[in-house]
């Protein structure tokens, strides 16, 4: 009897028994569920990636696996389970399957220009408005981060519902780190520089991290409409200009001490950033040619 | 002094008594044409395939949950005197 014909034949003979059979079945259809297998997710990318599908995405386990019987490449199976991922995580740039075992990708939008200069190469957008806001590359950039984010609080809380005056405010508070959304708020840098920022594929988590990016991605949005808000109509930036100019002299009056030293979006909570509303001017609700797409 | 009324050859039997899961995959296996050198079939229609595969996982997974179940099972009183379980 030849090889091939033996094989054939113990096949045949599993079948005779239903719990070889069953056996036989999981090992075709479920491989994954056979306990006890061991091994080394960062030396066997494809067991780790069908281990993940199976607990967290079973559609695309239930197409990786037919695919696998039927012998596709590892590139092909790579794009299988990457094109999957994309159709159910916010956030699903990686280079390669291999990339799982680090756990769920995490993308922080935040803006970081502290502890050195802003500069025209790295945010070459921001710099006109960190300009407007009274900052010059011979200043700390603090004076222009309590300037925005009391313009912010201002607009936020005195023109609620305004989608124009949001995004401006939504522009500034992402500026500087203030969005109150965490992947928004935090550079890839300083995000990493945490060194316990990896999640884990659990369900949970992964519903978890959709929802930072989700939120992360609209605050950025609106931050993007704000911006071109200001590229984009004069009167706009004019305004930003010289309510920061007076802003800025409101708050280094030292009658309003505790408001530069406090948390500046508490300090909306006391209203007293709303005293100078009634000195502060700004352009009517953008409506019409106002794209707010980024 | 207690009576024997159920012995571990008796779960055993009553267990075997249960049939096997009525599953496409093992219905495929079963209905396969033979092939020289394949443990598992290569010439199964990928969307059968694919449906027998999201019930096999469905099983699996029924399996384990009722696994873990068992193994926690926490001491219930029983008119049965089963002398393999007995305090």
């Amino acid at each position: 009897m030849s090889i091939p014909d033996a094989v054939a034949l113990l096949s045949s003979l599993m079948r005779s028994d239903a719990t070889l059979s069953l056996a036989a079945a999981v090992a075709w259809l479920d491989p994954i569920a056979i306990p006890g297998v061991d091994y080394d997710a960062e030396a066997d990318p494809i067991t780790y990636a069908l281990d993940v599908c199976r607990e967290c995405f079973e559609d695309i386990y239930l197409e990786a696996v037919p695919a696998l019987w039927q012998g596709i490449s590892n590139a092909q199976f790579e794009n299988l389970i990457l094109n999957g991922l994309s159709e159910h995580l916010v956030f699903a740039d990686m280079m390669g399957i291999e990339d799982m075992v680090m756990g769920i990708p995490v993308f922080p939008i935040g803006v970081e220009y502290y502890g050195e200069d802003p500069s025209e190469e790295e945010y070459p957008r921001l710099i006109p408005v960190l300009k407007l806001l009274g900052w010059h590359p011979s200043l700390d950039i603090e004076a222009a981060q309590e300037v925005g984010l009391a313009l912010a609080n201002h607009l936020s809380t005195t023109y609620s519902g305004s989608s124009t005056h949001d995004d401006l405010a939504a522009l500034l508070y992402w500026m500087f780190n203030s969005t109150g959304y965490v992947l928004a708020d935090y550079s890839q840098y300083y995000w990493y520089q945490q060194g316990d920022a990896r999640f884990d594929w659990t369900p949970d988590e992964i519903e978890h991290v959709n929802g930072l990016h989700k939120e992360a991605f609209d605050a950025h949005d609106a931050a993007m409409r704000g911006l071109h808000l200001i590229e984009d109509y004069p009167e706009w930036a004019k305004a930003l200009k010289s309510n920061a100019a007076f802003m800025a002299d409101y708050l280094i009056d030292e009658s309003i001490d505790s408001l530069t030293k406090g948390n500046m979006r508490d300090a909306k909570k006391t209203n007293r950033t709303d005293t100078i509303g009634i000195y502060l001017d700004w352009p009517e609700c953008v409506t019409d040619g106002y794209s707010g797409t980024s | 002094m207690a009576t024997v009324t159920l012995t571990i050859e008796d779960v055993i039997a009553s267990l075997e008594q249960v049939p096997p899961a009525d599953l496409l995959g093992v219905k495929l296996l079963e209905k396969r044409k033979a092939e020289p050198g394949r443990w598992l079939p290569t010439n199964v229609p990928r969307e059968q395939v694919v449906e027998a595969a999201k019930q096999i996982v469905e099983y699996s997974t029924q399996c384990q949950k009722l696994a873990n179940t068992l193994a926690n099972l926490e001491a219930a009183p029983s008119k049965h005197v089963v002398p393999e379980y007995g305090l």
